[in-house]
């Protein structure tokens, strides 16, 4: 039997019979299935990495029993010392590489990964070099690819003016190449999510967004050809105008969309209702309806939640007259503020009528009121907030310089006949 | 162009900073769009009104067009 067994896992000759059978005991009482390099290991060494697995949460193979029970607990402690998690991947590494790695890693303000274990020490320290001649941002997907790959496609970019993105690297070399040349031969902009896709798939999308007049933009190439023509079919046939943000939706979500926007509100929705899922689309709408809002696009600029919070606070410290969606896409904290400000004024009312003052922070509409009292203009006027309230930033400006100038004038003007009458 | 977030953060919520970064593509071909029609404060039309930039440039073109109309070149 112990033959069969030494033949089964093509045992070493140095590990003696009585070993084999302990290290397959250790095994059967672990629960452990039993593998070839085991027997590389005495009984206690695979006794005790089995312990530090268990300890650690590693899954236990076959790999883990190729390093020396030295190297094991020295790299498990050193991981654990620096929060980075164990798998076997760091196995490949002696200890003192992978306190090298940390030392490198810290100085670059990057997390060590298993795809960077899983690279040469050679490899990692050239593709670091290279980041740092190119000054290239730093994230894990640089070394994803060899460091002369990871060269030449920067090479490449620079020499035909196309800005670097990171996903890239996770594409093969001659892929980035490839729809990097795809762009220029259809007189495109290379653009970050193409590199999402496979040369073939750009070309395709290229040729249906040119068919089709659809607007390249990242929103397309992030659906698989198959996807944007489902998607265009179903924005054909629904009538929908060429938003380029229908593609952040599959083309089974538009046609929830449209179909709940026309069963409540007899509609076509706007282009805003699609930034939302079709639940939130039905949520939101549920919301304006318990709360009588009149439905606005406005309001899919947020999460049903959202709004959801702010109704809450204005029902509750103030009234439903104020539930307007001018009002409620504003931060809950940012229309205390205001309101509070108004109710001090006793003029809250009148934002029912007028809500732009709520695009303006307290601090500048505070800073206008100062003007309108040196001037004896009062805050409100009619039904309205003063004119003032309602300037942009630039007129606001140059309103206080033209004001700025004429008391220089003044200024000026009154020093003259002083010394005139001296 | 200096676009002032933590005040668009501090009117609308930090929501409208993620939203915005999800269709930063559009914002700044809408902000091409504002330059190209000589509206000098297009930064400041940003941040009172973040959430028309994240439209697609067809919505956005209609909306804005009909604002200009209104109010000049002064928005």
């Amino acid at each position: 039997m112990i033959e069969e067994i030494r033949e089964k896992y093509d045992i070493p000759s140095f590990r003696l019979d009585k070993e084999v059978l302990e290290i397959i005991d250790i095994c059967r009482s672990q629960n452990i299935a039993v593998t070839k390099n085991m027997f590389y290991r005495t009984p206690l060494e695979v006794k005790e990495m089995i312990k530090i697995c268990k300890q650690r949460g590693l899954t236990i193979t076959d790999d883990l029993f190729q390093t020396s029970i030295g190297n094991f607990k020295r790299i498990s402690t050193i991981l654990k010392r620096n929060n980075i998690p164990f798998t076997t991947t760091a196995l490949n590494k002696t200890s003192e590489e992978i306190e090298e790695l940390i030392r490198l890693f810290k100085s670059i303000h990057t997390t060590i990964t298993d795809e960077i274990l899983k690279r040469s020490m050679e490899d990692i320290k050239e593709t670091i070099r290279i980041i740092n001649q190119y000054k290239i941002l730093i994230t894990n997907s640089v070394f994803l690819m060899s460091p002369r790959d990871l060269e030449d496609i920067i090479q490449f970019c620079m020499k035909n003016h196309v800005k670097i993105y990171n996903n890239m690297f996770t594409r093969k070399k001659e892929e980035v190449i490839q729809i990097i040349e795809i762009c220029k031969s259809n007189k495109i902009e290379v653009l970050e999510s193409m590199f999402e896709r496979t040369p073939q798939e750009v070309e395709e999308i290229i040729e249906f967004g040119n068919s089709n007049k659809i607007a390249f933009s990242n929103y397309l190439f992030r659906k698989t050809p198959k996807e944007i023509k489902n998607i265009q079919e179903q924005c054909n046939l629904l009538g929908l105008p060429p938003y380029n943000t229908l593609f952040q939706r599959t083309s089974e979500e538009i046609v929830e969309i449209v179909e709940t926007y026309q069963i409540e509100l007899g509609l076509l929705p706007p282009e805003a209702a699609f930034f939302r899922t079709p639940k939130e689309v039905s949520d939101m709408i549920k919301i304006c309806k318990i709360n009588n809002i009149h439905m606005s696009e406005l309001l899919f600029y947020k999460k049903p939640r959202d709004i959801e919070k702010t109704i809450l606070f204005i029902k509750t410290y103030y009234d439903k007259e104020y539930l307007l969606p001018q009002i409620i896409i504003y931060d809950t904290e940012h229309i205390r503020r205001i309101f509070s400000y108004l109710k001090g004024k006793r003029c809250l009312s009148i934002i029912i009528n007028n809500p732009s003052i709520i695009r303006l922070s307290l601090e500048e509409i505070i800073e206008r009121e100062i003007y309108i009292k040196q001037h004896n203009e009062p805050f409100v006027v009619g039904n309205v907030f003063n004119p003032i309230f309602d300037l942009s930033k630039r007129m606001w400006e140059e309103k206080k310089k033209q004001k700025e100038k004429k008391e220089q004038e003044e200024e000026h003007e009154e020093k003259s006949s002083i010394s005139y009458r001296k | 162009m200096k676009i002032d977030l933590e005040k668009i953060q501090e009117l609308y919520g930090e929501s409208i900073i993620n939203e915005m970064k999800n269709h930063f593509d559009n914002i700044i071909e809408n902000l091409s769009y504002l330059k190209k029609k000589q509206i000098s404060n297009y930064d400041e039309v940003l941040e009172s009104y973040p959430y028309l930039f994240m439209l697609s440039s067809y919505s956005f073109q209609k909306k804005i067009n009909q604002i200009i109309k209104k109010n000049g070149k002064s928005i």
